[in-house]
């Protein structure tokens, strides 16, 4: 057995948007998987909530989750190209998951929808009628953004929706994923490797370690101040487009992602933390708040401030 | 580096690919996939080639290495025509000019150990005996950063992860001590911190070896942090150069500002947006005009639509293709 994820926390309130971060294999997917309940059979939940509005997911019946998905809470997810069904026009598609869901919905009605969510994604009505492969890879992950709308939730969770795609095409999506999430004003959990991209779109951030996460808080705080030297590793492997190139001939520390044991005994990162000491090892930090809006668990922080 | 001698120097390659409509039989449609193409490196620089995908970046690389055949045009390689070459000048070349692709997860036989993948380029060439290729595929793998080597020998790529292999090709690429190596977004498929490892070992390369390096990618930012000159290139034309900071610093060509754009911006302060790209394409005229005219704001009537820009100098080493300036 093989723990993917623990000692993750968080709460998200309406109309904000949070971003995971961390190296590929730290967990962030699985936990999106487990907010939607689509975890593999190989998987278990083996502790914790998950409180939607108040509701626990994690108990909640195969039915009543089929309920809550998508209208509730859907995903985008990351590979666009094989998301979508090649062989339906993308009309049809969100018009199954708009049906689906909302079976006493008039034809009439649900092509307005479907008209009204291509405009918000910025597609022409004209391509209504399209198939998938008539699409560049950008205008896939709208429509993909498009379905994910379709049933108004409250909820998206947005896994890597940009990986695969270009600086120019990856900045126009952040937009539009930025624009619908304010204007719509519903909850986001955004995953991502790129902690550059997390902070243009999210109000706050997540890091997450070795299956933990490990600090938490408003983007500014996190971004500019990054408390657990895992974040500040991260922010500072970001290259910038700055007056001067960076140094590339610091020394910086080999990271194995795939490190995390069996359940673990102290901190993720002690092992290839700079400035670790032996408590690091046995004891397990918990949440240190540095502010109001922002929280570490690093034994470094008590010790003496987070800078 | 402006003392230098060219290492490499690509002139008026032109590339087009036919593309075949239906299933069956080819259709006249084709793609320029570079469309006169001029680029000279010097030896010793790190020359960084960035676009978007499909603006030939690759394909460029491709004819470089030989793997296709340019339309018309030359590649030269230490003044030497590289197309056509035949028998013992062709293997000179190929010792010469290596490698690195961008998937780490595809480059590497699965079925070769690691020791036999580096060792390959040498058996290849005939370099040495037995003892003395164990020792370099070792000395590969140390300047690679895998160390110690012999517990990497017996290895096979899928007991390592990404940044392990993308170090293999890397000592792949560095045993036959080439003179000029070509990294084809060495690190899009790499998280970020091991991306930055990654540019940190090619300047390392250039440090201790003095390796010409042509560095593909799509990040203004990378090229910025690594390279002495910057080349951007759109639908197969060089479209702005000049030193990393000319080009990045202050950029021109309304693309390279688009480019620009489009970086993530949190973290830096002064970021200035230019607002170069038109939401709305235009639709391409069919004379013969500026690449960029369907998505460019400020194109002018008449004139961007109407004929190709030149490559201009603006200012020391820097060129822009643009008919506002």
């Amino acid at each position: 057995m093989h723990t993917a994820v623990q000692r993750v926390s968080f709460r998200l309130e309406r109309e904000r948007s949070l971003g995971l971060v961390g190296e590929s294999g730290c967990g962030k997917t699985t936990i999106g998987m487990a907010l939607m309940g689509l975890l593999p059979p190989s998987a278990q939940v083996l502790s914790g909530s998950v409180l939607f509005e108040g509701e626990d997911l994690i108990s909640a019946s195969d039915a009543r989750m089929r309920e809550i998905r998508w209208s509730e809470i859907s995903m985008i997810f990351q590979a666009a190209m094989n998301a979508l069904n090649p062989v339906h026009r993308v009309q049809d598609q969100i018009a199954e998951a708009i049906i689906t869901h909302e079976p006493s919905l008039s034809s009439h009605a649900v092509a307005h929808r479907t008209r009204a969510l291509f405009e918000l994604v910025k597609i022409p009505q004209s391509r209504l009628k399209d198939y998938p492969h008539q699409f560049s890879g950008g205008m896939r992950q709208r429509v993909i953004i498009a379905m994910a709308l379709a049933c108004n939730p409250s909820l998206i969770i947005a896994d890597e929706p940009t990986t695969a795609l270009d600086v120019i095409v990856q900045d126009q999506i952040l937009k539009s994923i930025a624009t619908f999430q304010k204007e719509t004003k519903i909850g986001m959990i955004f995953i991502s490797h790129d902690i550059a991209v997390v902070a243009d779109v999210c109000t706050d951030i997540g890091v997450m370690y070795g299956g933990s996460l490990v600090e938490l808080g408003r983007t500014e705080d996190v971004f500019h101040c990054p408390a657990h030297p895992y974040t500040r590793l991260l922010v500072g492997s970001l290259l910038t487009l700055s007056d001067e190139p960076a140094d590339l001939s610091r020394v910086s520390c080999e990271i194995d992602p795939t490190a995390t044991g069996e359940s673990f005994v102290g901190c993720p990162f002690n092992e290839l933390c700079a400035d670790a000491f032996p408590a690091c090892k046995k004891g397990e930090a918990g949440w240190i708040e540095l502010s109001k809006s922002h929280w570490v668990r690093c034994l470094l922080a008590r010790k003496g401030g987070g800078e | 580096m402006k003392t230098a001698a060219p290492l490499l120097v690509m002139s008026d390659v032109i590339k087009i690919y036919r593309v075949s409509e239906s299933l069956f039989g080819k259709s006249d449609r084709s793609v320029r996939a570079l469309d006169h193409l001029s680029i000279t490196i010097n030896a010793g620089e790190i020359y960084g080639l960035v676009g978007e995908s499909g603006s030939g970046k690759t394909t460029a690389s491709r004819l470089i290495v030989g793997l296709e055949e340019a339309d018309s045009g030359h590649i030269r390689f230490e003044g030497q025509d590289v197309v056509g070459l035949r028998g013992k000048r062709r293997k000179a070349f190929t010792k010469n000019v290596q490698i690195i692709f961008q998937d780490p997860y595809q480059s590497l036989n699965a079925h070769l150990s690691i020791f036999e993948t580096v060792c390959e380029p040498l058996v290849i060439h005939g370099e040495g005996d037995r003892q003395s290729r164990l020792k370099k595929v070792c000395e590969a793998l140390s300047t690679a950063g895998l160390s110690p080597p012999e517990a990497y020998l017996g290895r096979y790529p899928h007991q390592l992860s990404g940044g392990q292999r993308q170090r293999v090709a890397i000592a792949r690429a560095m045993v036959l001590e080439p003179r000029f190596l070509i990294a084809d977004e060495p690190t899009s498929m790499l998280d970020t911190s091991i991306s930055f490892q990654i540019f940190q070992l090619l300047n390392q390369l250039r440090v201790s070896f003095g390796v010409t390096m042509l560095f593909i990618t799509h990040s203004l930012a990378a090229a910025r942090n690594l390279c002495d000159r910057v080349g951007v290139i759109y639908r197969g034309r060089l479209v702005e150069e000049g030193t990393a900071s000319q080009t990045i610093m202050e950029p021109h060509h309304p693309y390279t500002k688009a480019l620009l754009d489009a970086h993530p911006h949190f973290g830096s302060s002064k970021h200035r947006r230019y607002n170069t790209l038109k939401m709305t394409e235009r639709t391409v005229p069919s004379a013969d005009h500026c690449p960029f005219y369907p998505r460019c704001r400020s194109a002018m009537k008449n004139v961007c639509d109407s004929s190709v820009p030149v490559f201009k100098k603006i200012g020391d080493d820097h060129h822009v293709a643009c008919f506002l300036f």
